[in-house]
Parts: C-alpha cells; sequence; structure tokens
C-alpha cells in the first residue's frame, strides 16, 4: 500500500471514532429526550460526514451503513417534525457498532491518547464540575442552590444535567457547569456544604496534554516499559552514589552529583507523564455499557462519571478497565431494582450509577457507587457460615467490615442460583485479585436499601512506588505508603488486650495489633518499654497497626519482581534497591493481613 | 442592631426548634408566622434580615409566600427548611429566589450554617 492511502487511512480512522465517540454520547441523550432536534441534526450531520469520509475512501460498507442511517434520521430532524422513534434509534445503535468493528479491522491503529473529548464541538469554553459530597441530602436542591449562586456572579452558558432534570429531582452527584467566568466561582462553591470536590477543567489544557497530529508520535509500548526500567535503574544507582559520596565526604564530587541528580529526578518526571493517558480512555466507555445492559435486564439506570480528566498510567489503566466493568455490571444486574420494586420502595424508577475518580496525596481514588439495594450483611454473615466460614461462637463478635470481608473470598456468593450476566458470584475476589496486582486495594462499604460502593486506591504508577522502610534484624523492610495512614511512635503502656487480641487505643479507636516480627516470622527480643515505631495502615476496610522494627525514613522504590526461588514466598509483591544498594523487600499489606485472619480464625 | 429573622412553619413545635437554634446562635427572632399569606404580611411588616421558610403549609404554599416576598423586596433572604422528599418542590422554591435550603430533621449546625452563609451573599 502506499504511503499517501496508509496516511489517509489512519486519519479516517482516527478522525471515525473521535465521531463515534461523539455519537455514542448524544444519542443516550438523544434517546431521553426524543424531541431534542439540536441532538438529531447532530446525529444526522455526522452520519453525512462519515459517508462522505468512507466513500473516498472506498470503504463501501460505512458508506451505505451511514447513508441508510442519514436517509432515515432526515425526516425528524426539522422542527416542526415528529421526535425520533426508539426503532430508529435502536438501528443507530447498531449502526455504530457496525462501523466500530469495521473500523477495527482496518489495518492502521489508532493513536493512544486520543479521546472523544477532542471531537467535542461545544464551544472552547472552560467548564466547572462539581462532585456533590456521598451523604448529600436532597442533591437537586443543592445543585439549584449552587446554580443560583453562580448565576449571581457570571452567566451559565450549559449545565449537565439540564434545568429540566434538576426540577425533576432525579440527578446524581456531579454537575457540569460551562460559564464564562468560573474562576470567580471556584472558591464560592469549594466552601459550600455538601461540596466535596470543584474542579476547573480547560479543555484547551486537554488538548495540548493529548498532542495529536505534528506533534504526537506513537512509541512501541516496549520500549517504553523499557524507558522506565533504566530510568527506575538510574534513580536507584544515583541514590546509591550520593551515599557513597557522602560517606568519602569528598565537597569536589558533590556539586556534580547534585546536578546530575536533578536531571535523573526530572527524566524520571517526564518518562512518568509520558506514559500518563486520562482515565476517559475507559471511562467514556461506560454510558453505553449502562444503557445496553440495563435494558437488556429490564432495568432504568443512569450513570455518571465524575473526574475523566485524571491521568493514570497506561500499564494501569488496563489492569483497571475489567475490574470497573465487573463492577459496574455488578451494579446493575444486583444492586439496582428493577422500576416496579424501586417505586414500591419510594425511590426513583431510574437508578443511578456514579463512577468517580480522584487523586489523592499521590494516589488515585476510583469510587463506584450505586443507589441499589445495598449488601445485606445478615445475608453475607449466613452464607459464611453455611460455607463453614465463620464458627457459631464468633458470629457476635465480627464488625460489618469483617463481614463485608466474606464478600472478597474466592467463590464467595450469597446467591443459590446463577444468573446469566453476573454468573453465580458477585466475583470480587476476581476484581481484588486484578487490583491488587496492580499494587492497589479495594474496599466496600454498603446499606441496606441504600446503595453500595466500592472504592479502589491505586498507586500513580506501578513500577515506581512511595514506600516507608522499618529496619528489623539488619535488614530493611519497605511498606508502600498507598496503605499507610500514620506513623507514630507507641509504649507497652499504650497496648491492651481484647478477647485474646492485642489492640491499642488510638484517639477513642481500637486498633488490632501486628507485630513485625510476628508479621515477618523472625525472632526479635522487644527491648522492654521503650518507644516503638507504630505505622497505622489501612487495607481493605480494615485499619490495624504494625509496630516493632526502627523507623529508616521514606523513599521512593522502583519495584522489581522477586527472583527465583523466593518468589515462592507469600507476602510480597517485590524487592527492590535502596540508597546503600542493599536489597529490601515490599510487604504485600493486603495478603499478609489476609494471612494473619485466617491463623486467627483457626481455620 | 443583631440580625432580625422571621420564622415561618405551620407547626408550633417547629418553629419553636427553630427559635431556639437561632437564639442560641446569637439571632433575633423578630416574628412568627404559620402559613404563607401571614408570612408575606410579616415581611412587609417587620422587614427582617431573613426569612426561614416551609413549603407545605396552609392557606398559601410556602413556594407562592417566596414569589411574593420577592415581588416585595427583591433582595430578601430567605432559607427552605424542608421535609425529607419533596426535593422538587425545594429545587421550585430555590428557582422562586430562595437562597438556600435545611432539611427536617435538621442539625443545629446545619441551620446556622446556612443562615450564615445566605446573610454573606
Amino acid at each position: 500500500m502506499e504511503e499517501q492511502r496508509k496516511e489517509y487511512i489512519k486519519l479516517f480512522k482516527e478522525e471515525s471514532s473521535d465521531y463515534l465517540g461523539k455519537l455514542n454520547r448524544i444519542i443516550i441523550e438523544l434517546e431521553k429526550e426524543p424531541n431534542n432536534k439540536k441532538i438529531t441534526a447532530e446525529v444526522y450531520r455526522i452520519f453525512h460526514t462519515l459517508k462522505g469520509m468512507a466513500a473516498s475512501l472506498g470503504y463501501t460498507e460505512i458508506e451505505t451503513i451511514s447513508h441508510d442511517l442519514e436517509e432515515k434520521l432526515e425526516i425528524f430532524k426539522d422542527e416542526e417534525k415528529e421526535k425520533v422513534n426508539v426503532e430508529v434509534i435502536d438501528e443507530v445503535f447498531k449502526g455504530i457498532d457496525r462501523i466500530e468493528h469495521l473500523l477495527a479491522t482496518l489495518d492502521t491503529p489508532v493513536k493512544i491518547g486520543e479521546t472523544e473529548s477532542e471531537a467535542e464541538g461545544s464551544g472552547s469554553l472552560p467548564y466547572v464540575e462539581i462532585l456533590l459530597k456521598e451523604d448529600v441530602t436532597l442533591p437537586a436542591a443543592r445543585a439549584a442552590v449552587i446554580i443560583q449562586t453562580i448565576e449571581g456572579k457570571t452567566k451559565i452558558e450549559n449545565l449537565e444535567p439540564s434545568y429540566e432534570e434538576i426540577k425533576s429531582g432525579n440527578i446524581g452527584r456531579v454537575l457540569k457547569v460551562r460559564c464564562t467566568e468560573p474562576e470567580k466561582i471556584l472558591d464560592l462553591i469549594a466552601s459550600m456544604d455538601e461540596v466535596e470536590i470543584v474542579k476547573l477543567e480547560d479543555q484547551k489544557r486537554d488538548k495540548k496534554a493529548l498532542p495529536g497530529g505534528i506533534e504526537g508520535i506513537r512509541v512501541n509500548v516496549n520500549m517504553m516499559d523499557r524507558m522506565q526500567n533504566l530510568v527506575g535503574e538510574l534513580v536507584v544507582t544515583t541514590s546509591q552514589l550520593s551515599e557513597i559520596v557522602r560517606n568519602f565526604g569528598e565537597e569536589k564530587f558533590e556539586g556534580v552529583l547534585e546536578l546530575h541528580n536533578r536531571s535523573v529526578k526530572e527524566l524520571q518526571e517526564v518518562i512518568t507523564n509520558i506514559r500518563l493517558v486520562p482515565l476517559a480512555l475507559i471511562f467514556n466507555k461506560f454510558s453505553r455499557y449502562v444503557r445496553d445492559l440495563s435494558r437488556k435486564l429490564g432495568k432504568e439506570v443512569n450513570i455518571e462519571i465524575f473526574g475523566a480528566d485524571i491521568e493514570v498510567d497506561r500499564s494501569l489503566l488496563e489492569g483497571i478497565s475489567d475490574p470497573l466493568i465487573h463492577l459496574i455490571r455488578n451494579s446493575i444486574s444486583h444492586g439496582i431494582e428493577t422500576p416496579e420494586e424501586r417505586e414500591k420502595l419510594n425511590k426513583y424508577r431510574v437508578g443511578k450509577i456514579t463512577v468517580s475518580a480522584k487523586s489523592i496525596k499521590g494516589d488515585i481514588l476510583i469510587q463506584i457507587s450505586d443507589d441499589g439495594k445495598g449488601i445485606d450483611e445478615k445475608e453475607v454473615l449466613l452464607a459464611a457460615f453455611k460455607r463453614r466460614l465463620v464458627e457459631e461462637e464468633e458470629i457476635e463478635s465480627l464488625s460489618k467490615a469483617e463481614i463485608l470481608r466474606f464478600l472478597f473470598m474466592p467463590g464467595f456468593t450469597t446467591k443459590e442460583k446463577a444468573d446469566k450476566v453476573s454468573g453465580r458470584g458477585v466475583g470480587l475476589d476476581v476484581v481484588r485479585k486484578l487490583v491488587r496486582s496492580v499494587g492497589g486495594s479495594v474496599n466496600i462499604t454498603t446499606e441496606k436499601d441504600g446503595g453500595t460502593t466500592i472504592s479502589m486506591k491505586l498507586p500513580l504508577s506501578m513500577s515506581i512506588i512511595k514506600v516507608y522502610l522499618l529496619g528489623l534484624n539488619n535488614q530493611l523492610f519497605a511498606l508502600p505508603m498507598t496503605f499507610v495512614d500514620e506513623t507514630l511512635t507507641v509504649t507497652k503502656d499504650s497496648m491492651s488486650q481484647l478477647m485474646g487480641k492485642e489492640v491499642m487505643l488510638l484517639r477513642r479507636e481500637i486498633l488490632p495489633v501486628y507485630h513485625l516480627a510476628d508479621i515477618l516470622k523472625e525472632d526479635f527480643s522487644s527491648n522492654g518499654n521503650q518507644g516503638a515505631p507504630c505505622v497505622v495502615v489501612e487495607v481493605e476496610n480494615d485499619r490495624f497497626a504494625i509496630v516493632g522494627g526502627t523507623f529508616r525514613g521514606s523513599t521512593e522504590a522502583l519495584v522489581k519482581p522477586l527472583p527465583s526461588p523466593i518468589d515462592k514466598i507469600k507476602g510480597y509483591i517485590g524487592i527492590t534497591m535502596i540508597g546503600n544498594g542493599k536489597p529490601c523487600l515490599i510487604l504485600d499489606l493486603p495478603a499478609l493481613r489476609y494471612r494473619r485472619s485466617y491463623e486467627n480464625t483457626g481455620s | 442592631m443583631g440580625v432580625r429573622i422571621l420564622v415561618v412553619d405551620d407547626a408550633i413545635f417547629m418553629r419553636k426548634m427553630l427559635a431556639d437554634i437561632l437564639q442560641k446562635g446569637g439571632y433575633e427572632i423578630c416574628d412568627e408566622a404559620g402559613n404563607g399569606s401571614e408570612a408575606v404580611q410579616k415581611y412587609e411588616k417587620n422587614h427582617p434580615d431573613l426569612v426561614t421558610m416551609d413549603i407545605i403549609m396552609p392557606d398559601m404554599s410556602g413556594i407562592d409566600a417566596i414569589k411574593k416576598i420577592k415581588e416585595l423586596d427583591s433582595e430578601a433572604k430567605i432559607v427552605v427548611v424542608s421535609a425529607m422528599g419533596h426535593q422538587s418542590l425545594v429545587v421550585e422554591a430555590i428557582q422562586a429566589g430562595a437562597k438556600d435550603y435545611v432539611v427536617k430533621p435538621f442539625q443545629p449546625s446545619r441551620v446556622i450554617e446556612a443562615v450564615q452563609r445566605v446573610l454573606k451573599l
């Protein structure tokens, strides 16, 4: 194939994908408001454009599909014409799917990092993205207050959800406002009750972050991985060098080394940034997925998305795509009730799923919540008891968090029969396995009839993570900082026994205590009542304290897989080299805690 | 002179609770009203700095009262106090010109926060 044509095909694919992305989004809106002539006309126009592009490259099937749909829509697009009917919308969906499939089978791949948001035509005004708190009372009323406040200061150009939807009362926690002077209102809204986060989204900036055309190049993923590994090595050897120079006390070296250090740091930052892609790449697929599945199950579900612009390492993105889809599927098939059931419960017919992402202290927190029936912990407990995961005498002493933890056990289910969509169990064990494999953790909170929220905490990058260092018996151990809540020093006096287990009291909270030496199965004699380091960690619905060892500071660690044969030992996610060139094991806190809880229940 | 507040609610009990909370917060209760038309009259008479307004009341609803009060004084500051489950009515009240809302049963701190915020506007 000649070069010129290859180039054309590449452009055609990129542009068509943008159009399809946009179609997928606006067609869902059209389905909700079939009388919206503006959207109808836009859908019509997009098919017209697709037809022309496909025809000029000789892709007859895409051309024919686009042409047929264009003709079908023609009679609806004008103001005085009737509203679009369900059959046509279904055909449009089918057409989009077919064209998507056809595009995928053309040879040149679509560039990574390209999102449909770039094709967004609705003006270049920045917009303000607002996430209301999880426990907000009357979200629509709060939205109305916010809108009124904004209107007092600046002019609103566009609003999502619309005024009508807000008036009907059935909205979720996300509000997007496009207005003329957003800077004026950010602080004002941030200070309001029941507002969790306010963000300014600048589309121009987005474009810069996602270069297309001549400024962007495609890079082989393997090369990128290798490059990152090499930079990681550089970081380690540089800190080893620094240590040596410090020990020698050679001033001559120190200046040069400082410059070198700075360049390496910058290089690391650059490579980390190159690998970043926006969550939008997977988040954008959710609306369509929710629509299709909820229809199939006879449910009415809306999804809202917050923080799609947040960027993560591309390998992380790949790792969480399946778990996220899995969780959304759970919400629709197990969580959200049928419209009839919801009406009986005095809920809105239409269920709501919120997917939100935010970055917290260098980690990414992704939450999927629904307003469905929630999980009854009594049922979970019963199922656990039936499967002999818990003894009768223990039942009383289990906390809600401990009970919910059973949901993550392999193959665990409260259902007797399997269903087609989600199989037998909710498969949270699979989700957790996948999330852990990228160095994250999963939490669940739920309220009977109130809904379920699953939180995934993820490191920004999989290969370089921040760690705390603890020393024990001349060895160093690293604790991933993602799980660390705080560090303090404790004495024997602050410990006590509760039902045969060691605990400590921290600001009215009782925390189980694990001794570092016990966890690592090391012999270690404690030195009386002197202060010992204590690291409070939170892992998957569990807070506990790790006591013992000595603090050795914190550092950035390049995670390497464990070499054979120590890869057989459970409880470590990998190994890293630190400044002095010593190897250091990185603790797999979720797994360690799991192992402990097995030992404690004596099973 | 302190901040003067008109408390509107058809239940004497609710008026008493609100008045107590607001007085504890350092505000003066200039008057109370038990329905919408009474609220409008008393607004005209007292010209309070702020009104707390129930929505579902006999004689004239809170929403109509808000509209009437806004006609009298476009700068009027009104906080809606409503029971759970009347979300679309609250939205309507806000579109009619109320500046914030509090949901019954309320936390005293919530009431004070809303009042403080609206007074600052």
